[in-house]
């Protein structure tokens, strides 16, 4: 009777939610409190798939539940990214019958890195795939051992964990585990023998803390890397990345399956393949999981373009207080080869919770930005000034660099200057106040 | 005169750009007709490190501070010589807790520490995170920043702030971090002396800047006046 009350108000208050404009988190709380333990109740799929980590969830999750439907498998998902315990219970309760059962072939949980623990004290993923571990939103998360940790809450020996081999800190999970399956990049053309970035979280071996070193780098500390001291190394790969091909947008997963890029990222590489793994492990064939991410457009606007007077632009969604997020906007710029200004907003750090904390901004490797085909830089927002003293440690000339507290302002100034490609690098909390300015292209 | 700054264990407690702090002390000094050297040491590095003007340390996870403190101990006479002869010294974040009796983790495990004072530090199960303002007696102007940790110091004899907003040593608000000498702790992260010109003339001039006044930054001055604004603001909402 419960299991069906708690059902029965969630539904009602998600009827309500979405007339009003609320979000997807509230029918969940509701239905916890008149059945704390509602997720242990529900029948669920056999196959039950949780992705977590600080980059790429969202994406992942997304292209696992499109090439799955493209198959004929039936999906429950939270796609409004809701991910902590309440969201995930809305969605698991608004797909199930009233009896409480899910008819769904799988169950796909985008879960909160620090909450996963609270959702998963109720059932066990069958596999659990882990992204990658960053310093991300340190307001709210403390740091990425803390993250470690709480992850580690919800890691059971039942579950058949995926993880990414090129990033130690994830990897650790794997250690002294039989059922675990890994994921990562061979050595390609994007890597470096040197590391890039303004820290190095990979110096130092996140089990015995004695110095690691790097055959090569993808970029920051994700890469070929081994411990000098303990058998701790990046493991051999079950699904893998075999070649990159940047310039002609396409890379080959197992040596056999070629995919094209709509976005040429590396993050958008190791989200495909995270994607792949689940998909082929659902039985999905290779052939078939290339056919539906080939030239995949996310959906989630984290990647939109637009005009702005006589600039084409392409807006990249990077996350305040994420500094790795950042790298790889500016890098991703800049691989197009391209003469072109790009547009960094930081107003509002978060829109989930105040701070005015920018020291994040020390840890962005704007020096990256000092390049020849880089024309204007435009610091706008109210944080404009940080940018700019964090800029004035860089080596970009200085006459490169406009500042505006006004983003209205800057977008002015930008349409009545030149026409070169644009990109203009925030975060959610900043989107639309830019976009406001510009036009469908 | 030549001013020789050493950044300890910049390679594994660096939790906040606090790297920043040590570029901006040495732009100001120079800039001020200074001639500066920066050096730093590193995780297993064993070196002197007497003979330096100003020594530095950031933050770092509670697992790092625990790897550099089974490493600074080898330091701790250099490090009592340095304070004992007055030399300029800030340890942010979790690094300052390095100099007290001790630290217990939130297992319960106990590390011994540097015993350069008498203070001791818990760990516990709860992050605390937030924007801080405070006031300190150095310097007329509030100090803004931000905190992470999941620790309580008790037995500080003198703090180096008064939380106005944020956490202090042991509870909401109140004294937080100490003051010993020219020796500095708090746990106000990342590049604090970007965020607060006060503090940089401080250091400055404790480090034999004339006139620091001289010598200005209006990115830094106006970056300061929004976040103190922003943060006063905030307070007043939260009263």
């Amino acid at each position: 009777m419960r299991k069906f009350l708690a059902i029965f108000i969630c539904r009602i208050v998600r009827i309500i939610g979405r007339l009003i404009g609320k979000g997807t988190s509230m029918p969940g709380k509701f239905a916890l409190k008149v059945c704390p333990d509602i997720l242990s109740r529900i029948e669920k799929p056999n196959m039950i798939v949780a992705v977590t980590g600080s980059n790429g969830k969202t994406s992942t999750v997304e292209m696992i539940a499109a090439v799955l439907e493209a198959n004929g498998k039936t999906v429950a998902y939270n796609a409004e990214g809701s991910n902590q315990i309440e969201g995930v219970t809305t969605m698991i309760l608004n797909s199930c019958t009233w009896s409480g059962k899910m008819k769904q072939d799988v169950l796909l949980i985008e879960s909160d890195e620090r909450y996963t623990k609270y959702t998963f004290r109720w059932f066990h993923p069958t596999h659990y795939v882990i992204t990658n571990l960053y310093r991300d939103q340190l307001t709210r998360n403390g740091h990425p051992q803390w993250v470690f940790d709480a992850i580690k809450e919800s890691v059971f020996d039942d579950t058949v964990l995926i993880l990414n081999a090129d990033d130690p800190m994830v990897s650790l999970f794997g250690q002294g585990r039989e059922n675990v399956l890994w994921f990562g990049l061979d050595h390609s053309s994007i890597d470096t023998k040197e590391f890039i970035g303004a820290y190095n979280d990979g110096l130092y071996c996140p089990a015995c803390g004695k110095p690691m070193v790097y055959d090569y780098y993808h970029f920051n500390h994700v890469g070929k890397y081994r411990c000098t001291s303990c058998d701790f190394a990046r493991h051999d790969t079950d699904f893998t990345v075999t070649d990159v091909n940047l310039d002609e947008s396409r890379i080959t997963i197992n040596g056999t399956d070629e995919i094209k890029l709509a976005f040429k990222s590396i993050y958008n590489i190791y989200n495909i393949l995270a994607a792949y793994a689940v998909c082929s492990l659902i039985g999905i064939s290779g052939k078939e999981i290339s056919n539906r991410v080939s030239n995949y457009i996310l959906k989630n606007g984290r990647y939109q373009e637009f005009m702005l007077g006589n600039h084409q632009g392409i807006f990249l969604i990077s996350k305040h207080e994420n500094s790795i997020s950042y790298d790889m906007s500016f890098k991703f710029a800049l691989a197009a080869g391209k003469p072109c200004s790009i547009v960094v907003i930081v107003d509002a750090v978060s829109r989930k919770y105040f701070t005015s904390e920018t020291s994040w901004l020390w840890d962005i490797n704007f020096e990256q930005l000092n390049h020849e085909l880089v024309q204007n830089i435009y610091l706008c927002g109210k944080y404009c000034n940080d940018l700019a003293m964090r800029f004035s440690f860089t080596d970009v000339p200085p006459e490169k660099i406009k500042v505006f507290e006004d983003i209205d302002a800057a977008c002015a100034a930008i349409r009545a200057n030149g026409d070169e490609q644009l990109y203009a690098v925030t975060c959610f909390s900043d989107q639309a106040k830019f976009m406001s300015n510009t036009t469908e292209r | 005169m030549e001013r020789k700054l050493l950044h300890l264990y910049d390679d594994v407690m660096n939790l906040y750009g606090e790297y920043a702090n040590v570029s901006l002390l040495a732009r100001f000094l120079t800039d001020l007709g200074h001639s500066v050297q920066i050096d730093t040491l590193s995780l297993y590095e064993k070196k002197d490190i007497s003979g330096y003007d100003f020594y530095f340390m950031g933050a770092g996870t509670e697992r790092r501070q625990k790897l550099a403190l089974s490493q600074l101990v080898f330091y701790r006479d250099a490090l009592k010589n340095a304070m004992d002869e007055s030399k300029v010294m800030l340890f942010t974040g979790n690094s300052f807790e390095m100099l007290g009796a001790k630290i217990t983790d939130a297992d319960g495990r106990e590390y011994d520490g540097l015993h350069l004072l008498d203070f001791e530090t818990v760990e516990t199960k709860r992050r605390i995170t937030g924007d801080c303002l405070a006031k300190t007696e150095l310097f007329d102007d509030l100090l803004v920043g931000f905190m992470n940790k999941c620790s309580i110091t008790t037995k500080v004899e003198q703090p180096f702030c008064s939380v106005i907003m944020g956490f202090g040593n042991e509870e909401d608000k109140g004294a937080e971090g100490f003051r010993a000498g020219n020796c500095f702790g708090t746990h106000l992260t990342g590049p604090i002396l970007v965020k607060n010109p006060a503090m940089l003339r401080c250091i400055a001039d404790l480090l034999g800047a004339k006139d620091s006044d001289r010598v200005s930054y209006p990115y830094m001055e106006k970056g300061y006046e929004t976040t103190a604004l922003e943060l006063k603001k905030r307070l007043e909402q939260t009263k």
